[in-house]
């Protein structure tokens, strides 16, 4: 799949094409808005990656042309415009991502991966958590190789933990996500389930997960390890 | 000042210009009544003096060729009660000679005119008798009998007691009735500028209750239209001065946004010459030190830069209209985002107090304000220590506390922590690549929203509290 790199700075659209390219991305590259929109009219790419400020035409502009012929084209914005007016303004447009300068490379690879994959339309993905691995297609938790049995809303739970990549989850989210509205239940069950869950997690050897309660704030799932 | 004492008062101004005029005028007017008195008195005792001489005249008659005056000593006592004064009088037959009375009493003056008051033949005068001075009314009166006719001189004369205590009297009560005007006046002026200067005064109070930070125009309708002009004016120079710190922060913000693109490719180089290091085998640990020492300045530097902006943002949205914001929310929020760093620096993280409440202000300055100290707690506090958010909602106000269990702050130096670029000695060591913005931050946004500030021990004398106070978001009356 190919990307389109649209960045004035010379320097910026050398190292990030270079970046990119070393993780095996084919990228093009345009260094204003109106050349990226003439390329766009006639070439096809898996992604666009677009700088707000150019020359000849506005960012913006590139992404409402491409938008209004149809153009399905991921977008993912790059900016210095770090105003909360400006990301709004441009995932209103149709961008599909955002990302304010100045960025982590990493944090950039991802969500070029992330998008290429949801335009590629594979929604097959597996979350991992040392040994624990979650596949969105069969719905299926495995731990250590082997099938996790948990009731519903463990699974729930376990589900919206993992899918969150190692981040933590606000409490009153994880509650919403494990009880219906028809449930009378109150805020601290989900504790209760944490608990079961956190038991049936609990193994000694490297690659067990563990739930990390933060006291008021959410759970976290980690990697027994990097809780140190 | 100097020009306040050059000005004097405008109370004191007011009262010498129209005081002042006032007193002369009214001095002028007491003279003119003095006078007014006199001759009003004169005109009201003449008339009974000359009642007087009148009578007497007519007891003067021709008796056998000769004047004669028949004047009991009944006639004189009433004229001398009426008059509270002594009498005296003369009557002088047709050849100028003594018939009756006081031969002594002094002569009409030559100069004196007939007095145009009245029907008869009498002129008033001022003489001195018997060493005071006395009025005199000189009456002709014409007499005659079968064989005779001729003009008797009838005189009678009175001491000016009577009509001395009328004058006075009249004076006193014309300058008693004239001070009290004036005091009047006097008092008048004073009240009549306490209340023409209460406008100014509460501009005065309008302008000195003013956030620091509100630069908006005055409104000239709260004075008088004498006075709009310096409203206006002031507004015209706050303008100016509102424009070159709008322009300041706009370069402020330029300069950390044109940063940004040079920081990206620097951090892009960076990463890349980490990743090429990691797999290159052969690099020397000395070269992977320095590549990682880069990657770190550079990000303490976007960190500057980002913390810059925040800045020129937050005086960049004073302007704005508040908005309802639920606090808790937000800290729970920003929890949320620094949690794994609390996790993997080995630091327990909670939030404590579970009543939501809401501030008036700006969502994203808010998350900001919170963000930062609980950044900062989390830098401070040791591996194994706890940092604890708490929101305690009141009747008026919205606590928030960051506690933590770190160093904390020595009493002295807790004032000076919030100026920008300002670093504690012993925070250099803990927080290497911090900015020295953080609480800068922290105190823009908190007086922005009117909140107040303090530093505090944590529990049991160790760590840094910190104490936000907003004042509640009042729910919206019902319409």
């Amino acid at each position: 799949m190919r990307i389109l790199l649209v960045e004035d700075h010379t320097e910026l659209q050398h190292w990030l094409s270079k970046a990119l390219r070393d993780a095996n991305l084919s990228v093009e590259c345009a260094d204003n808005g109106a050349d990226a929109d003439s390329l766009l009219l006639t070439q096809d790419y898996g992604l666009v990656i677009l700088d707000l400020t150019l020359p000849r035409m506005d960012g913006l502009e590139v992404l409402k042309r491409l938008r209004a012929r149809g153009g399905k084209t991921p977008v993912l914005i790059l900016t210095a415009r770090g105003g909360l007016e400006d990301r709004v303004q441009g995932l209103n447009l149709g961008a599909d991502d955002y990302l304010a300068k100045p960025f982590e490379l990493a944090e950039l690879e991802a969500r070029v991966k992330a998008l290429l994959r949801r335009s590629a339309g594979n929604e097959s993905l597996v979350y991992e958590c040392g040994a624990l691995r979650f596949d969105t297609v069969s719905r299926m938790f495995s731990y250590f190789g082997e099938n996790l049995q948990l009731t519903p809303r463990e699974h729930a739970v376990l589900e919206a933990l993992i899918t969150k990549g190692g981040k933590p989850v606000a409490k009153e989210k994880l509650f919403d996500q494990v009880f219906s509205l028809a449930d009378d239940a109150n805020l601290d069950a989900i504790e209760l389930y944490i608990h079961r869950v956190r038991k049936k997690l609990d193994r000694k050897e490297p690659g067990a997960a563990a739930i990390t309660t933060l006291r008021g704030i959410g759970y976290l799932l980690q990697p027994a390890e990097a809780k140190a | 000042m100097k020009a306040m004492l050059a000005m004097g008062s405008l109370r004191g101004q007011l009262l010498r210009w129209l005081l002042l005029p006032l007193v002369l005028l009214e001095i002028i007017n007491t003279i003119s009544v003095y006078y007014n008195a006199v001759d009003a008195a004169d005109m009201a005792y003449d008339r009974s003096l000359l009642a007087s001489t009148r009578a007497l005249a007519e007891r003067v008659s021709v008796e056998g060729g000769k004047v004669v005056a028949d004047v009991p000593y009944v006639a004189l006592d009433s004229f001398e009660t009426d008059t509270l004064g002594r009498i005296y009088y003369k009557v002088t037959g047709i050849n100028g000679e003594t018939v009756s009375g006081y031969d002594d009493l002094p002569k009409v003056p030559a100069n004196v005119p007939r007095s145009e008051n009245y029907p008869a033949l009498v002129r008033f005068y001022h003489a001195n008798y018997n060493g005071q001075p006395i009025r005199i009314a000189a009456l002709l009166q014409p007499v005659y009998d079968d064989n005779m006719r001729g003009i008797a001189l009838i005189q009678v004369g009175e001491t000016l007691d009577a009509r001395k205590g009328l004058t006075l009297k009249i004076l006193y009560d014309t300058i008693a009735w004239q001070s009290s005007v004036v005091l009047l006046a006097g008092l008048l002026v004073w009240f009549a500028v306490k209340l023409v200067l209460r406008p100014l005064m509460q501009l005065k109070h309008e302008v000195e209750s003013r956030d620091v930070s509100d630069l908006s125009d005055l409104d000239p309708a709260l004075v008088h239209k004498e006075v709009r002009p310096l409203v206006q004016a002031m507004n015209a120079s706050t303008t100016r001065i509102a424009g070159l710190i709008a322009s300041q922060r706009r370069f402020i913000a330029d300069a950390s946004h044109q940063l940004r693109t040079p920081l990206t490719v620097l951090k892009t180089q960076a990463e890349l010459a980490q990743r090429e290091l990691e797999c290159a085998s052969t690099a020397s640990p000395e070269l992977r030190n320095v590549v990682a020492s880069m990657a770190a300045t550079t990000d303490s530097t976007v960190h500057l830069a980002n913390r810059l902006l925040m800045l020129a943002r937050i005086e960049h949205s004073e302007n704005r209209e508040p908005v309802p914001v639920p606090l808790r929310e937000t800290v729970q929020q920003v929890a949320l985002e620094l949690a794994l760093t609390a996790v993997n620096r080995g630091i327990d993280l909670s939030l404590e107090g579970d009543g939501e409440a809401s501030i008036n202000g700006q969502a994203l300055l808010l998350h900001e304000l919170v963000s930062n100290l609980v950044d900062n707690a989390l830098h401070y506090t040791p591996r194994g220590g706890s940092v604890v958010l708490r929101v305690q909602p009141g009747e008026t106000q919205v606590v928030l506390e960051v506690e933590d269990s770190g160093p904390g702050i020595p009493p002295e130096d807790r004032d000076r922590v919030f100026s920008p670029f300002y670093r504690a000695a012993s925070t250099m060591q803990a927080n290497p690549g911090g900015s020295g913005l953080g609480l800068a931050i922290v105190r823009d946004i908190a007086v922005l929203h009117r909140a107040e500030l303090e530093l505090d021990q944590g529990a049991g004398g160790r760590g840094l509290l910190v104490r936000v106070r907003f004042p509640r978001a009042m729910p919206p009356p019902a319409a």
